[in-house]
C-alpha cells in the first residue's frame, strides 16, 4: 500500500479530531486529492452521522420514577460515621458524657487503688489493735498464757 | 405537636447540588445509562444509583471541571461492579413511566434528512448491531461518535489508556458497519 495514503484507522482518527496538527494538515490535503482515501472518509462519516441521528431518535426521558426515587433515597441515606461522631459531640450531649467520664475515671481510680492502700493500713491497724486489746484484756483466749511469756515463771 | 418524620432534610447545598445536577444531565445519563445496559429496568436502577453517589461525594466535585465526565464516570464504574457481581445479565418488567421521547416541533434542517433515513430505513438494524456489540465498544462509540468525547476523556470516563480506546472504537466500527449490513439483509 502507499505509504501516502493515511490508513481507514487514521482517517477516523482524523475525523475524531485525534491526529497532530501536521498530521491532520498532511491528511487535509490528501484527501483532497484522493478519491478512494475520500469515500473511505466520507462513509467513515455517515457511520458517525448515522449514529448521532439515532442517537437523536432514541433518546429517551428520564423517567419521573427515577427523579422520585433518588429523592428519596438522599432522605433516608443513614448517617456516616462521621456525621454519628458530629452529632455525639454536640456540647447538649459531650457535656454530660464528659463529666460522666471524669466522674468514672476518679472514682474508678480510687476503687482500683483502694485495696492495695488498705492493706497497709490493715497490717499497722492489726498491731495496734492487738497490742491495745493484749493490754485491756489480758486474760482474753486470745492472749497468750503470761507464764508463757516470762523467763522468772516460778514452778508450782 | 407534629409527630417526628423519619425522614432527613438534606443539606440545603447538597440538595440544590444534587436537583441541580438531576435537572441538568439526569436525561443525558439516563441515556448514557440504557446504552450500557440495553434495557431500562437497569439502566434506572444505574441512574438512581449514580445520582445517590454524587449526592454523597457532591464536595468531590471540582468546579470548573466537567460534571458529565464525572457522572459518567460513576455510571461507568458502577455498571462494571454490576456485571461482575452478576456475571451475567437479566431484563426486569419495564414501569410504565418510561417512554420513548416524542418530538415536538421541526428538527434542525442540517440533520433532518439523516434522521429520517434513520428512522425508515436503518433504526432497526442500527439499534441490533449496537446491542450486538460488546459493553466496552458499545460505550466507547458511545462517547467517541454520539458524545463527541476526546480519546483522553473517553480513557478518564472508562479508565483505560488513550491507545486502547483508539483500538477499541477502531474495532466497534468494523464490527459495528458488519452487523448492520447483516441485519438489513436479514431482517427478523
Amino acid at each position: 500500500m502507499n505509504q501516502l495514503h493515511p490508513t481507514p484507522e487514521e482517517i477516523v482518527d482524523y475525523l475524531h479530531g485525534e491526529v497532530s496538527p501536521s498530521r491532520d494538515a498532511a491528511i487535509h490535503a490528501h484527501l483532497a486529492g484522493c478519491a478512494e482515501c475520500a469515500e473511505i472518509r466520507d462513509s467513515e462519516q455517515s457511520l458517525t452521522e448515522m449514529l448521532k441521528a439515532y442517537a437523536r431518535a432514541e433518546e429517551r426521558e428520564l423517567p419521573s420514577g427515577v427523579v422520585a426515587t433518588i429523592r428519596d433515597a438522599v432522605r433516608y441515606q443513614p448517617p456516616t460515621l462521621w456525621e454519628r461522631l458530629s452529632a455525639a459531640f454536640r456540647p447538649a450531649v459531650a457535656v454530660p458524657v464528659a463529666i460522666a467520664i471524669a466522674a468514672f475515671m476518679y472514682f474508678g481510680f480510687r476503687f482500683a487503688h483502694g485495696p492495695a492502700a488498705a492493706s497497709t493500713i490493715d497490717a499497722s491497724y492489726y498491731v495496734e489493735s492487738h497490742a491495745a486489746l493484749s493490754g485491756s484484756t489480758p486474760l482474753s483466749e486470745d492472749q497468750p498464757v503470761p507464764g508463757e511469756l516470762t523467763d522468772d515463771a516460778q514452778p508450782h | 405537636m407534629a409527630a417526628a418524620s423519619p425522614l432527613k432534610d438534606p443539606a440545603p447545598d447538597q440538595a440544590a447540588f444534587l436537583e441541580l445536577a438531576i435537572d441538568r444531565y439526569g436525561k443525558a445519563t439516563y441515556n448514557f445509562a440504557y446504552r450500557l445496559t440495553c434495557n431500562e429496568a437497569d439502566a434506572r436502577d444505574l441512574t438512581q444509583e449514580a445520582f445517590i453517589r454524587v449526592y454523597k461525594a457532591w464536595q468531590s466535585f471540582k468546579p470548573g471541571t466537567s460534571f458529565l465526565s464525572w457522572i459518567y464516570r460513576i455510571v461507568t464504574n458502577l455498571h462494571r461492579d454490576e456485571l461482575r457481581r452478576r456475571k451475567g445479565r437479566y431484563q426486569e418488567e419495564i414501569p410504565d413511566d418510561n417512554k420513548l421521547q416524542e418530538f415536538s416541533g421541526a428538527r434542525p434542517l442540517a440533520v433532518a434528512p439523516i434522521e429520517e433515513y434513520v428512522d425508515s430505513q436503518l433504526s432497526e438494524p442500527l439499534s441490533k448491531a449496537l446491542d450486538e456489540l460488546g459493553t466496552e465498544q458499545r460505550q466507547i462509540v458511545w462517547l467517541a461518535d454520539i458524545e463527541d468525547y476526546s480519546y483522553q476523556e473517553i480513557a478518564d470516563i472508562v479508565g483505560c489508556t488513550v491507545g486502547t480506546v483508539r483500538s477499541r472504537l477502531h474495532r466497534a466500527r468494523g464490527q459495528l458497519r458488519k452487523l448492520v449490513t447483516r441485519h438489513m439483509k436479514s431482517p427478523s
